[in-house]
């Protein structure tokens, strides 16, 4: 299935109104739990039963690294609605990545990209862009628009 | 307030009457009256606490916190989570991809499944209340 994944993020922020991370998480209905242990393997989670989404988020990450994070089970949570596979695991070898996690990274980076107000004044490439954000810059092949970012 | 007045105000909730409740649950009649005075024995109370999807902390007055599990609720929440873990549940979502984990981390993530679990039922019954 082909999906516009540019698109639905300019979508969400359009209805939303904000490009604040957290009023995003609302207006998809979900809500983050921030207090609670993951395994260190794990990063993320989503969590769905009962007509209500949970997204949590290991404790030990902060920063820069937690709002990717969110951004990417924020991801799974728009796109792939009814499926299965939300853990969020430790990046480990990068063609294993199933299709799911890598739309759910680049809807993730392209959210990040609409959310953050990059100075232009300075050269800015996409590496620069996921090392801001404490990820490898393997990350960066997600990246499809990186007209953005000029 | 008794755990008897608590049953009332619940059962009035969902238009039935005492006796209606008894019947449902299969009490003898009037059994339920005697819990004016005295505190029911736990296997009624969980019953009583099933039927309305309470805690039996909540009838007993020890919390007022409604969205607080029942028994039942609680059960099958643990038993969902054992499901999602091993992945047989598609009805809910997750599931496992990349390393294989410990049995360490498995316990651990469980944990917070269940919190995540506990979390969702209780936001959907108060949206519900």
């Amino acid at each position: 299935m082909f999906l516009d994944i540019k698109k639905e993020v300019n979508y969400l922020i359009e209805s939303c109104g904000s490009t604040e991370l957290e009023s995003l998480v609302k207006e998809t209905g979900a809500y983050i739990i921030n207090d609670v242990d993951l395994p260190k393997s794990t990063l993320g989670m989503t969590v769905r039963s009962d007509g209500q989404t949970a997204i949590l988020v290991n404790t030990s990450v902060k920063g820069p690294k937690k709002d990717f994070i969110v951004a990417h089970e924020l991801g799974h949570n728009v796109l792939h609605h009814g499926q299965s596979a939300t853990f969020f695991r430790r990046f480990s070898a990068g063609l294993q990545i199933p299709q799911i996690e890598a739309e759910a990274n680049e809807f993730a980076l392209y959210l990040l990209l609409r959310c953050s107000e990059i100075d232009t004044k300075y050269s800015f490439n996409v590496f620069d862009f996921v090392r801001s954000y404490e990820l490898p810059d393997s990350m960066a092949r997600f990246i499809k628009y990186e007209k953005e970012l000029k | 307030m008794t755990v008897f007045d608590r049953v009332k105000e619940l059962a009035n909730k969902q238009s039935i009457s005492i006796v209606e409740l008894e019947e449902k649950l299969g009490f003898g009649r009037n059994s339920l009256y005697s819990w004016k005075k005295k505190t029911p024995n736990g296997d009624r109370l969980t019953k009583v606490a099933d039927f309305f999807g309470v805690s039996t902390d909540y009838l007993l007055g020890r919390t007022n916190d409604k969205t607080a599990l029942s028994p039942k609720e609680i059960e099958d929440i643990g038993q969902m989570a054992d499901r999602m873990i091993s992945g047989l549940d598609s009805e809910n979502d997750i599931n496992f991809y990349g390393e294989p984990m410990s049995d360490e981390d498995t316990a651990s993530l469980k944990t917070a499944l269940l919190v995540a679990l506990e979390m969702n039922k209780k936001r959907s019954k108060k949206q519900k209340d």
